[in-house]
């Protein structure tokens, strides 16, 4: 975008809505009008300052990025007392620490984790940024502080947070769910096998998938076509709700086929060509057909995406 | 016989900025700005496409905060007063510019165009635009997305199942309630999506979101189709995933059809080049000096130095990207369609705000697009999400990536060293809510009115819009004077609540003043 947000600073700043009506607030109808004492003094007589968090020992973990997470943490009153009391008898041989466990993959009950490591933290500034190196992982993270020789003393666990992904997924396998109706309710809704199993996801085995084949030239017509011959198992739920066509129902579809073999041939490093992305402007004919060229168009995705290109071009510039 | 299909999507926000106690408000005036340039100018392209008999397919998604603001009688009130002094202001205009012919005939171009717009808005619309965008819906013509209640950015909501789904279900049933059915399509505020709320949204009958292009790309496992087919979620949720080219041909800095020097120059308003006497009336009552909306330049080049607008020039050039831009969607589904097994989807979504506001020629782009789709070509149609769903029902199945169409694509906007101290106390009042919601199971009628209002300050907290201005540091002191007095009304209602001592006088005053959802909570 052309516009420069700090153009429209220049002319907005500090201009939150600086007069108050003394007398009588427009209310709800045109011409009418009612006193807004109420919520003027409402106002007025709010403290101004939040109060603390820290009723409670705790500590949460966000994911920012792929590389970069979140810690706040609060130490309740009695938790603090205690912690004094350690510190001042252990001096600097009590290290309070972050201590982050990756759990990706795993079910996570304390102790069965296959690594974490430790970062140590300035306990009174209640939150700190730690770069990492793994996206599309799974952490949680222990406050607590270590005791020279080793010991930890955990103080607050957090939630489980998951980095995002950076890259695409190297995973190719192909399940497919035909989901019908026109108006589904939450109610109706039967999640597929393919549900906890995909997410599962560790499995490499995949192929649930593997042998799948999508119907040819699939459509609302193939795809009722291939409800019948190729769903394994009843639409679940089906018996209980009722056949009604406008109830939402769920299926597995499962193609048999050669479609493993056309797939490793698609994702071949060397056949998946420059295929480029569509410029802005070119002469038909200029690029061939994807299916010339075997395109991933999931890297020709990710080739032309440029994150940030949204709102937040116009709110910067309108709250300026 | 079309081989692929295009869906543009507008996605329309605005915080909830409605200052009653203000006798004037530069937050309110983004809200009259965007009904004067955006809201209407795209209805009338709405309304002229379905007169001429143009067929099309539009999709729209608008928040429950900009919806109660464009419903609320108080602020329609203001608008009314508002376009009338822009009238007064382009009839003085025409005065004192008769010297100068070029923005002479400008002045009377805006004087014309605003009296246009206050009959659109009075008499057209009777002042209630949600209804006349239903009527498009009607027809066949739009769909029109749900959204979260106040815009919250849910990913950094999650610790807090409860009021994500707070967010979701209120936004929905709010959406419903307006414009007369449940959604099919729910906008993530800013594509926020993070694992689980795929799960949320399906609780809710919710049948298709709408991601950045690497929330699909990089789902797991791989999609086969990138972003040219929907992607199911194992929950059925199905994720479209936003086409990275059409994006940038509009939104990019370097290639967007936007900065075209023939366009409108943003920047050069009246407000800023006029004597402060002159414009008193019709600026901000403390002399600030905010947009007026008049604005005789064109954006000439990367000078400082602006030629006169003229606006057959611009209508010219906005009809020249339009062509451009269907040139570019057809060379895409020419490409794509032979690979595919199905008529590849190009997901094309954008703020509505832009359209009008920024990019002054945006509603005018947007009708010579959907009128050369329909007559000049035959490879693209443009189509609902709901629509692609119905025709392709057998989708793969992958779990999106975490994203957003923030900086970077991830939550870095929303959470960094500007603006992590809001998370503790959203965090905190969730928790809290969550606990006055089980204590009182059956509360008395001053209670229940209490937690109502509870519930209104905690989803106003929450909106995104604060940390997001927080950490541009456009407007900061504003966006964090508005999150700590919602948290604080909130910590003082609850207080009240599990104290059984509620402050009715109190009370009764934010209900005036925080009124969002009266009609569902």
């Amino acid at each position: 975008m052309r516009q420069e947000p700090r153009k429209s600073q220049r002319s907005r700043r500090g201009a939150t809505s600086p007069q108050v009506i003394t007398d009588e607030v427009e209310s709800a109808q045109e011409g009418e009008v009612e006193t807004s004492e109420e919520g003027r003094t409402a106002l007025e007589c709010e403290p101004a300052e939040l109060p603390s968090c820290d009723e409670e020992t705790k500590v949460v973990l966000l994911a920012v990025n792929p590389y970069l997470v979140h810690v706040y943490w609060g130490i309740a009153a009695h938790d603090q007392a205690e912690l004094g009391r350690v510190f001042s008898r252990l001096g600097p041989r009590a290290r309070p620490v972050l201590r982050f466990y990756d759990v990706t993959h795993v079910s996570f009950e304390g102790t069965n984790t296959p690594s974490w490591f430790e970062v140590e933290i300035a306990l009174g500034a209640g939150s700190w940024y730690v770069h990492l190196e793994g996206p599309a992982k799974s952490y949680c993270v222990d406050l607590g502080f270590r005791v020279e020789g080793g010991g930890f003393r955990r103080l607050a666990r957090s939630n489980v947070a998951e980095t995002p992904r950076a890259l695409p997924s190297d995973r190719v396998e192909e399940s497919y769910l035909l989901v019908e109706g026109d108006s589904p309710r939450a109610e109706s809704v039967v999640p597929p096998e393919a549900a906890s199993e995909e997410r599962g996801g560790a499995s490499p085995s995949g192929p649930k998938a593997s042998g799948l084949r999508l119907p040819e030239g699939f459509g609302p017509q193939a795809g009722a076509e291939s409800r019948s011959a190729t769903t394994y198992g009843q639409p679940q739920g089906a018996e209980t709700k009722g056949p009604e066509p406008k109830e939402l129902r769920i299926f597995r579809t499962a193609a048999p086929g050669e479609i493993e073999r056309k797939l490793a041939e698609l994702y071949q490093p060397s056949r998946r060509e420059e295929s480029g992305s569509a410029p802005k402007e070119r002469s038909a004919g200029e690029l061939p057909p994807a299916a010339k060229e075997r395109a991933d168009f999931t890297e020709l995705s990710e080739r032309s995406f440029r994150p940030g290109q949204s709102s937040g071009q116009k709110l910067s510039s309108k709250g300026g | 016989m079309a081989i692929g299909y295009l869906a543009i999507v507008f996605h329309a926000h605005l915080p909830f900025v409605r200052h009653p106690e203000h006798q004037d408000s530069l937050e309110e005036n983004w809200f009259y700005e965007a009904i004067t340039e955006v809201y209407i100018p795209l209805l009338l392209v709405l309304e002229g496409l379905v007169e001429d008999g143009v067929d099309f397919r539009l999709t729209f998604s608008f928040t429950p905060t900009l919806v109660t603001m464009l419903l609320d009688p108080f602020l329609q009130s203001r608008y009314v007063g508002r376009i009338e002094r822009l009238i007064a202001l382009a009839e003085k205009e025409i005065a004192r510019t008769a010297q100068q012919p070029e923005i002479h005939r400008l002045a009377r171009l805006y004087h014309q165009r605003f009296l246009s717009l206050r009959d659109a808005f009075l008499d057209r619309y009777d002042r209630n635009l949600p209804e006349a965008f239903r009527r498009f819906q009607e027809l066949g013509k739009i769909e029109i997305m749900g959204s979260a209640a106040t815009h919250a950015y849910l990913p950094l909501l999650s610790v807090n199942a409860s009021a994500v789904q707070a967010q979701i279900q209120t936004g929905i049933e709010y959406g419903e309630q307006v414009f007369g059915r449940r959604p099919n399509g729910f906008w993530l505020p800013e594509c926020g999506y993070f694992p689980g709320v795929d799960r949320m949204l399906r609780d809710q009958g919710v049948r298709f979101t709408i991601l950045e292009t690497h929330g699909v790309t990089r789902a797991e496992p791989r999609p086969k189709w990138g972003v040219y087919a929907p992607i199911y979620c194992p929950s059925g949720l199905a994720a479209f995933g936003r086409d990275p080219e059409s994006s940038r041909q509009v939104w990019s800095s370097v290639e967007g059809y936007p900065g075209d020097y023939d366009y409108r120059e943003f920047y050069r308003d009246i407000a800023y080049d006029l004597d402060i006497d002159y414009l008193r009336p019709y600026v901000h009552q403390d002399g600030l000096r905010f947009d007026t909306g008049i604005k005789y330049y064109r954006v000439t080049g990367k000078t400082d130095h602006k030629e006169p607008y003229a606006p057959e020039r611009a209508e010219s050039k906005a009809e020249i990207h339009a062509g451009n831009f269907v040139f570019n969607r057809q060379k895409q589904v020419e490409y794509l369609a032979p690979a595919m097994d199905r008529k590849p989807l190009i997901v094309a979504p954008y703020d509505a705000e832009l359209f009008g506001h920024w990019w002054y020629e945006g509603p005018a782009w947007l009708n010579h697009v959907v009128r050369k789709i329909a007559r000049n070509q035959e490879s693209i149609r443009l189509i609902t999400l709901s629509e692609y769903l119905e025709e392709y029902r057998l989708n793969q199945v992958a779990t999106p990536a975490i994203s957003s169409w923030g900086y970077e694509g991830f939550n870095d906007t929303w959470l960094n060293g500007r603006n992590d101290w809001i998370y503790p106390h959203l965090h905190r009042a969730a928790n809290l809510m969550e606990k006055l919601l089980e204590s009182q199971a059956r509360p008395a009628s001053l209670v229940s009115r209490a937690l109502a209002q509870a519930k209104r300050e905690l989803f106003l907290a929450q909106a995104s819009d604060w940390a997001f201005m927080i950490n541009s540091g456009a407007m900061a002191e504003y966006a964090t004077q508005r999150t700590k007095r919602h948290l604080l009304r909130f910590y003082r209602l609850s207080e009240q609540i599990q104290n059984q001592a509620i402050d009715e006088r109190l009370l009764r005053g934010w209900e005036m003043q925080d009124n969002i959802f009266s009609s569902v909570l």
